[in-house]
């Protein structure tokens, strides 16, 4: 069941209901089926490996608390690795090592059949493995104690809105409101349906309009060159990041209804004025969880800089590998690592080019340049990220630039797919959305800056988003591209 | 909290009725203004002319089909013929329209066939690509039928059906384009060779092969059937596509052979002996013709339907 779907507009509002008329000792249970059910529509046996997750790393959790010696909590926590990512290997990246072997030993003329798995990839299990993870690992490092509610910790693995695509939560965070008692506010209410508003015109109005250029782009690279794909290239870059940042506000907005505070996974990336920046404000759970489980165990950057220069690079590259088994995948991560370390060693250089040509005067503008570099780079990586294989991407990397027309309006809506009005919409749209963003970049939230209206006009325009979502949105239940990972 | 609970019981109430008033005028205005503007609907305000019209409700020749037929056949070369046929009618919906114009009392004499190579790909023709023209269709079929066959729930058939503007924006915004002369109103003609690539894949994914469609086969059966109880004689038509296209199909070895051997064999079952005008490669060498790799422009359309007609007159 996807967040844009019939079935969920059924579905939540009755989750919701039952949730704030039954009692605060059963609600886990409700939030338990309700959960197992929304994760069930897409492949009911699959609810077996999450199940399966969660006794394992319950039991593992009590026993790492109770455990005196160290030795015996490091095993512990080491079974809980080896289950966790062992079922993430086997369903996600199995294939593709082996596959990858076999071109390896191919180049040597070696055959080799390679065993493949006819498996589907499980909705999320990239997400709710890390959150699993994650848990373990600070009842390990003794920040957390560990649940002793097995229905509460299997909720806490579970929970429906963040449970396919994030946000990665903290048990640290999550738990302790699942044990809180949650009263109806009407506050709350107006601010979850708010968040959810704004996060399916994200979804359906941008994302879903722009992927149909994408698509037709992307799925025949080769059919285009200069500025289809320049186009395509940065519509991509609006349309993952509208899918994504749409998803996980209608699922911070759907959990605030309930009383469930999630963080915030989106910080307005592209107004980063670096790629650092940039990391800081895409994806905040994941990249804060490979801070905090795998750069800073590495040695962060306390420790030599050719190592940490290495750090970078492992940390991106395990983040390519997280979002795919595929090469492009591993190409975009490390494509960002780099970015990273070259950013870090050339950051004296950089502040001196800025001086000679006086833009530490400026630094509006400089500011301006930053961010439009940092777009571009962010792009290029987007192309790994998007190509359907390497060849692909490298085609579009090599012909961004051929046969460029000046005159964009040789063009027509039809050429890329879209149509004029489609196009139209998807370009206001984007004005709307970047609008909203710079407000709130200037410290203006729109939401702050709509409740000092006057009712009629706050109302006014939350009609009218809900008019423009349902009139332009595309409605053909578009998977969210993140379930993929 | 009880406040809290009436407040928002309150606000909820009077705000789903503004919304409904708002959605309300926004439906009736779209089927005011722009559903009679919809090529389906058009053809339908001619039908019911023919209907009032016409004293015997006799008809020589009834096309359907999709597109092809659409776009491809100038029924005002054709005497005493109408056509049926819609972009992306599939034979579920060809059957369903045939049976609306007998129950209509129309008496037809011959019924004119789509038989191409995309006809029965499951590609084109997936259930969620069924009855798109919803409001026109759930006139005569009962929307239990349209959403058992396009495996979809009731409810959601439900809300499609009576949300009329529900992701119709864009229409919203072309017919206006057009409205202000800002866009021709019928696109522009595409580069053939391009233009093959892309039909190629909507057809056929990039398969060699045509994976039938189970419930569009049945349906082209059961419309073979309709006909033959109704006494209707039955001819079959290729349509016309550019060399592009047939190159195209080269490129993917696009088994084309066991795909019509297939079909002609289950059509033997059911009707027997049949007459098939082949027009697949009449104009391979008349690029001219085509608006892209596979429908015919104006000039195109003019020279196929008077070769249909010089056919059709000497059966």
């Amino acid at each position: 069941m996807s967040f844009n779907s019939l079935q969920f507009l059924i579905f939540f509002p009755s989750v919701v209901a039952i949730y704030f008329i039954i009692p605060h000792k059963f609600r886990w249970v409700l939030l338990l089926i309700s959960s197992y059910y929304f994760y069930m529509s897409w492949k009911p046996e699959y609810v077996i490996l999450i199940m399966f997750s969660t006794l394992v790393d319950y039991i593992l959790g009590i026993q790492i608390y109770k455990a005196k010696i160290p030795k015996a909590k490091k095993i512990l926590l080491s079974i809980s690795f080896l289950v966790n990512l062992g079922l993430l290997f086997t369903f996600k990246y199995f294939n593709f090592f082996s596959d990858s072997f076999r071109q390896a030993l191919s180049l040597f003329s070696i055959p080799f059949n390679p065993l493949t798995l006819k498996v589907l990839l499980p909705v999320g299990i990239s997400f709710y493995t890390f959150q699993s993870l994650g848990y373990i690992i600070d009842v390990y490092r003794a920040k957390i104690k560990p649940e002793r509610h097995l229905g509460i910790f299997a909720v806490f693995i579970s929970f429906f809105p963040q449970l396919v695509a994030g946000p990665i939560e903290r048990a640290g965070n999550l738990l302790p409101q699942f044990l809180k008692k949650q009263y109806f506010g009407y506050q709350r209410l107006a601010a979850g349906l708010k968040i959810m508003l704004w996060g399916f015109f994200q979804k359906v109005v941008i994302a879903d309009n722009l992927a149909v250029v994408v698509d037709k782009v992307y799925d025949n690279v080769t059919d285009s060159t200069g500025i289809p794909l320049i186009l395509a290239t940065v519509f991509f870059a609006f349309q993952i990041f509208c899918d994504f940042a749409g998803y996980s506000n209608i699922a911070i907005g759907a959990a605030k209804i309930m009383g469930i505070d999630l963080m915030t996974n989106f910080k307005r990336p592209y107004f980063a004025s670096s790629i650092a920046d940039f990391w800081r404000r895409w994806h905040i759970s994941l990249m804060s969880w490979f801070k905090d489980y795998l750069y800073i165990p590495l040695g962060g950057n306390r420790v030599p800089l050719p190592r940490w220069y290495l750090n970078l690079m492992v940390v991106f590259i395990v983040s390519g590998l997280w979002h795919g088994a595929s090469w492009t995948f591993v190409i975009w991560g490390a494509l960002n690592g780099f970015y990273l370390v070259f950013e870090a060693a050339t950051a004296k250089f950089k502040d001196g080019i800025a001086k000679r040509l006086m833009l530490d005067k400026f630094p509006k503008i400089q500011n301006i340049i930053q961010i439009g570099i940092t777009f571009a780079l962010v792009n290029i990586g987007w192309i790994f990220f998007r190509a359907n294989s390497l060849s692909d991407a490298f085609y579009v990397v090599t012909h961004l630039f051929s046969n460029i027309s000046l005159n964009i309006f040789n063009i027509s809506g039809d050429d890329i797919g879209l149509g004029w009005a489609g196009l139209i919409i998807a370009l206001s749209s984007l004005l709307i959305m970047e609008s909203v963003h710079l407000m709130q970049e200037r410290g203006r939230g729109i939401r702050q800056f709509l409740s000092a209206k006057p009712a009629a006009i706050r109302w006014s325009a939350y009609l009218a988003a809900i008019i423009l979502i349902l009139m332009f949105g595309s409605f053909k239940s578009a998977a969210f591209i993140y379930f993929q990972f | 909290m009880k406040e809290n609970k009436i407040k928002f019981l309150k606000e909820g109430i009077f705000f789903t009725a503004v919304f409904m008033s708002i959605a309300l005028i926004l439906n009736l205005a779209y089927l005011k203004f722009i559903e009679p503007q919809r090529l389906i609907q058009k053809r339908d305000a001619i039908y019911r002319q023919f209907l009032q019209n016409s004293a015997n409700r006799e008809l020589d020749l009834a096309f359907f089909g999709d597109s092809h037929p659409d776009g491809d056949v100038d029924t005002s070369y054709i005497k005493n013929s109408f056509l049926f046929a819609q972009g992306g009618q599939s034979y579920v919906e060809t059957y369903y329209e045939l049976k609306k114009v007998l129950n209509d009392k129309v008496k037809i004499k011959n019924i004119v066939l789509q038989l191409d190579l995309h006809t029965f790909s499951a590609i084109p023709r997936s259930e969620d690509k069924l009855f798109r023209e919803l409001y026109y269709y759930s006139q005569f079929i009962g929307i239990k039928d349209i959403a058992k066959l396009r495996k979809e729930s009731l409810l959601s058939i439900f809300f499609q059906e009576n949300i009329m503007f529900l992701g119709k924006g864009n229409e919203l915004i072309t017919n206006a384009l057009i409205h202000l002369g800002l866009i021709p109103p019928t696109g522009s003609p595409k580069e053939l060779s391009k233009n093959a690539k892309t039909a190629y894949a909507a057809h056929f994914g990039l398969n060699p092969t045509i994976e039938i469609s189970e419930q569009t086969f049945d349906y082209f059966l059961n419309t073979l059937r309709l006909a033959k109880e109704n006494g209707i004689n039955i001819i079959f038509v290729k349509y016309p596509l550019s060399k592009q296209y047939e190159l195209e199909t080269e490129k993917y070895n696009l088994d084309k052979e066991g795909y019509y051997d297939k079909v002609f064999a289950e059509i033997d079952k059911v009707i027997g002996e049949h007459a098939v005008f082949d027009g697949y490669g009449i104009y391979f060498d008349n690029p001219e013709y085509f608006w892209d790799s596979e429908h015919l422009n104006a000039l195109g359309s003019e020279v196929f339907s008077k070769k249909l007609n010089e056919y059709f007159s000497s059966k």
